[in-house]
C-alpha cells in the first residue's frame, strides 16, 4: 500500500556541540587569562632584569600572529561553505587552517630555541606556562578541526548540520585571540 | 523485508545474540553514561567524602581542645586541606551530582549532553580525590610539608578542578541545547537554571584555579612554594566572593523544593531567575585574587551586595509559603535553613570588610578565621541544599519518598552543625582581636563538635538515600515540573514522548489544570 511521505516534523535545532564547545572554551580561556595575568604582575615586577639574559626576536612571534590571522580567515571559510553545502571548499579551507596550524607549531619550536629561555630561570616557569598553554591551545584546536574535517567527510555535516566545524570554529578563533594576547604580553612588552 | 513485530526464535537466538553476553554489574557501573547513575554516584560520595572532609576538621578542633596534643606541627595543613577537600571533594561534586541527575529530567531529555563526558568526569574525580585524600594522610594536601607529597597534592588537585569543571560543561550544555519544544530558558526549573548559572561560573572560577596547579607543576616547586602557591594563588577560593560561587545551586534547591511543598506557582519566575543571576554576579572572584583586591570599593560593593539577592529569595520564598499551604518536610526546612546559612556567611563578609576597612583603628579581627567562617557556612549551606536535594528528589533519585528515621535525624544534625560550625568561627574571629588567643580550646571543642554535628548529618543523608527503598510508603509527590512525569525511580534513556509543547514554567500543572493550551 502506498502511504504519503509526510514531512518530518521540525525540531528544534540542538547545538549541543556549539555550546559545549563554548562553555569548555571558556574554562581554557580562564586559565589563560590567568597565566597571563601573573605573568604580567611578575614581569611588572622583574623591572629591566626581566628577560636579561636572553635574547627574544620578534621575527617569528610578528610571523605567528599573521599565521593565525590568515587562519581566522580560513576557518571562517570552512563555516561558510558547508552551511552553503560547498563540500569541496569546506575540505579546502579546513586543510588550509590545518597547514597554517601546523606552521605555527614550527615556528613556536623554533621561536623556542632561539630564545633559550630556561626553566631554571625566574622567568621560565611563566614564560612557558603562558607560551607553552597558547601552543597546546592551537594544537587542541588543530586536533578538534582535524576529527571534524573527518566527520565531514563521512558526510556527518551539511548546511543542515553544521554544527562540528561551527564548533571548531568557536575553539580555533579563542585560541588565535589567546595567542594575539601572549604576542602583546610577552613579545612585544617582554 | 518485512519485520513483524514479534521476532521468530531463529532470529531471537541470531549467533550475534549468542555471542553478545550481557554486561556485568561491574561493567555497568563503570561503563553507565545514564545521567541517574553518574548523578547517584556523584552524590553519594560526595556525602561520604563531604564527612571525611568535616571529621578531618573537626580533628583540628580536638587538636585544639587538647593543647595541641596530637597533631604536631599538621593543624594548619590540616585544617586548609579540610576545607579544600570539603569544596572540591565533598560540596561541589554533591551539588554537580545533582545537576546531573535531575536537570535532564526537569528539561523532559532522556539523557544528559555529552553523557561519555560525564562519566569520565566522574570517574576522573574519583580517582583524583583518593589521591588528594592519600596525600593529605603522607603531609601534602595543600600547605604539606612532604615534597613528594606536597606535589602529589597539587596534581591531584589539578584532575579534580579539571573533572569538575568537565562535568559542568555536561550540566550547562544541557540546559542550553536539551529543553522541550516551548520551553524558553526563562521557563526552565529552579534547580535547571542555578545549574546552569552556576555551571558557567564554576567553569570560569575553577580554570582560574586549575592556572595556579598548572604554575605548581611548571615551576617544579618544592612544599614551602606550594604553600605560597596555595596562599597567594588559590586562598581566594576559600573568601568571599569566589567561595559563595560553590553555592549557586543551593538557590535553584530552594525554589524547586517550596514550589512542590506550597503546589502554587512562583507568580514571577524571571524575578528568581535575576535572584539567582544576581547572586552569581557577586559571586564571581576571579578578579579579587591578588591580596591587593581586598579592602576596595569593590570588594566591598561585592561584600555587601551579595545580601540583596538572598534576603530577595527569603523575601520570595517566605511569600511564596505565606500564600500556600505548605507540607512541612526536612527537604523544605533544610533548603530554607540553607538560605539562611547563606545569610551568615554574608554577614561574615560584611564583618571582613569592617574590620579590613577599620585595621588599626576598629577592629583587627583574623582575615583567615574569617574566611574559615564564610568557607564554613557556605560549605554548610550547600551540604544542607545537597540533603535537602536528595530528600526531595529521593522517589526519582533512589525510589523511595525518603521519609526514613535516617531522613529526618539529617535535619537536625545538618542545622545544628551547620550553624554551629560558621558561627563559632565568625564568634572567634571577632573575639581573638589582633591575634589574641582568647579561650582557643572552647573555641576548639565547638569546632570539633560543629563539625562532626555536619560530619554525621552528611553521614545520615547518605545511609537515607542507600536505604530509600525500604521506606514506608508514603503520598505521591504533585511535582508541578516534568520531572515528576517520570518513573520512580528514573532511569536514563527515558525520553517524554507524550509531551505537549510546554507553555509556562509549571507543565504538570498546567496539565493538572488543564491551562497547557494557553499561550
Amino acid at each position: 500500500m502506498a502511504t504519503a511521505a509526510l514531512p518530518a516534523p521540525l525540531q528544534p535545532r540542538r547545538r549541543e556541540l556549539i555550546f559545549g564547545t563554548a562553555f569548555a572554551t571558556a574554562g581554557v580561556v580562564a586559565v589563560m587569562a590567568t597565566l597571563i595575568g601573573y605573568y604580567l604582575a611578575a614581569r611588572n615586577a622583574g623591572g629591566a632584569d626581566w628577560f636579561s639574559a636572553n635574547t627574544i626576536p620578534l621575527t617569528q612571534p610578528n610571523m605567528q600572529a599573521l599565521t593565525l590571522a590568515m587562519s581566522v580567515v580560513t576557518m571562517q571559510w570552512a563555516v561558510y561553505a558547508i552551511a552553503r553545502d560547498d563540500r569541496t571548499h569546506t575540505y579546502l579551507a579546513l586543510g588550509i587552517t590545518l597547514l597554517l596550524g601546523a606552521a605555527f607549531v614550527n615556528q613556536s619550536i623554533f621561536l623556542f630555541k632561539q630564545a633559550a629561555v630556561t626553566i631554571e630561570q625566574p622567568e621560565g616557569p611563566l614564560f612557558y606556562a603562558v607560551t607553552v598553554g597558547s601552543l597546546l591551545m592551537v594544537v587542541a584546536g588543530m586536533i578538534f578541526i582535524a576529527l571534524m574535517a573527518f566527520r565531514a567527510l563521512g558526510g556527518q555535516f551539511s548546511s543542515r548540520q553544521p554544527d562540528g566545524i561551527a564548533a571548531a570554529a568557536v575553539f580555533w578563533y579563542a585560541s588565535c585571540a589567546v595567542y594575539a594576547v601572549v604576542w602583546v604580553a610577552v613579545y612585544i612588552m617582554k | 523485508m518485512a519485520l513483524t513485530e514479534t521476532r521468530s526464535d531463529t532470529d531471537a537466538t541470531s549467533a550475534g545474540d549468542r555471542a553478545r553476553r550481557a554486561p556485568s554489574a561491574v561493567e555497568q557501573l563503570i561503563g553507565s553514561g545514564d545521567h541517574t547513575s553518574i548523578g547517584r554516584l556523584f552524590i553519594g560520595f560526595g556525602f561520604a567524602l563531604a564527612s571525611l572532609s568535616l571529621t578531618l576538621w573537626a580533628l583540628t578542633g580536638v587538636d585544639a581542645l587538647t593543647d595541641n596534643g596530637f597533631l604536631g606541627s599538621r593543624p594548619a595543613q590540616l585544617a586548609a586541606s579540610a576545607q579544600v577537600a570539603l569544596l572540591f571533594l565533598g560540596i561541589v561534586p554533591l551539588l554537580l551530582g545533582v545537576a546531573i541527575a535531575v536537570v535532564p529530567l526537569q528539561l523532559g531529555s532522556p539523557s544528559i549532553a555529552f553523557p561519555r563526558a560525564a562519566t569520565l568526569s566522574f570517574w576522573t574525580w574519583l580517582l583524583s580525590s583518593g589521591i588528594f585524600a592519600v596525600s593529605i594522610a603522607l603531609d601534602g594536601g595543600v600547605l604539606g610539608g612532604d615534597e613528594t607529597a606536597a606535589k602529589l597534592g597539587n596534581v591531584s588537585l589539578g584532575a579534580v578542578l579539571v573533572a569538575l569543571s568537565l562535568g559542568a560543561v555536561c550540566v550547562a550544555t544541557t540546559v542550553m541545547a536539551h529543553r522541550p519544544l516551548g520551553m524558553r530558558l526563562a521557563w526552565v526549573p529552579g534547580l535547571s537554571w542555578a545549574s546552569l548559572v552556576s555551571a558557567a561560573l564554576l567553569l570560569v572560577t575553577l580554570g582560574s584555579a586549575i592556572a595556579h596547579t598548572v604554575l605548581g607543576q611548571v615551576g617544579r616547586m618544592g612544599p614551602a612554594a606550594l604553600a605560597t602557591n596555595f596562599t597567594d594563588g588559590l586562598g581566594w577560593l576559600l573568601r568571599g566572593p569566589a567561595v559563595f560561587v560553590f553555592a549557586i545551586p543551593v538557590l535553584g534547591i530552594a525554589i524547586d523544593v517550596v514550589v512542590t511543598a506550597s503546589g502554587r506557582r512562583f507568580a514571577h519566575t524571571d524575578v528568581l531567575q535575576l535572584i539567582v543571576g544576581l547572586y552569581a554576579i557577586l559571586a564571581f572572584g576571579a578578579w579579587a585574587q591578588l591580596p591587593s583586591a581586598l579592602n576596595t570599593a569593590l570588594w566591598t560593593l561585592f561584600a555587601f551586595g551579595i545580601t540583596v539577592p538572598i534576603l530577595g529569595l527569603l523575601g520570595a520564598i517566605g511569600d511564596s509559603l505565606r500564600q500556600g499551604k505548605p507540607v512541612v518536610s526536612p527537604a523544605l526546612i533544610l533548603s530554607i535553613v540553607s538560605v539562611l546559612l547563606l545569610m551568615g556567611a554574608a554577614v561574615t563578609g560584611w564583618v571582613q570588610s569592617l574590620s579590613l576597612a577599620g585595621q588599626g583603628t576598629l577592629f583587627g579581627a583574623s582575615p583567615a578565621t574569617l574566611a574559615s567562617a564564610q568557607t564554613a557556612f557556605v560549605a554548610g549551606a550547600a551540604l544542607l541544599g545537597g540533603a535537602a536535594a536528595s530528600l526531595h528528589w529521593s522517589p526519582l533519585l533512589w525510589g523511595g519518598p525518603g521519609n526514613s528515621v535516617e531522613g529526618r535525624l539529617t535535619v537536625p544534625l545538618l542545622v545544628l552543625g551547620g550553624g554551629l560550625l560558621g558561627t563559632t568561627l565568625l564568634v572567634q574571629s571577632v573575639v581573638q582581636l589582633d591575634g589574641e588567643t582568647t579561650a582557643f580550646q572552647i573555641f576548639g571543642l565547638l569546632v570539633a563538635v560543629g563539625a562532626g554535628l555536619l560530619a554525621l548529618g552528611g553521614l545520615s543523608a547518605l545511609v537515607a538515600a542507600m536505604r530509600a527503598t525500604e521506606d514506608p510508603a508514603g503520598e505521591p509527590v504533585q511535582g508541578l515540573t516534568l520531572e515528576w512525569s517520570f518513573p520512580n525511580p528514573a532511569g536514563g534513556g527515558i525520553g517524554l514522548p507524550e509531551l505537549a509543547r510546554v507553555t509556562s514554567p509549571y507543565p504538570l500543572l498546567d496539565a493538572r489544570e488543564g491551562t497547557e493550551d494557553k499561550p
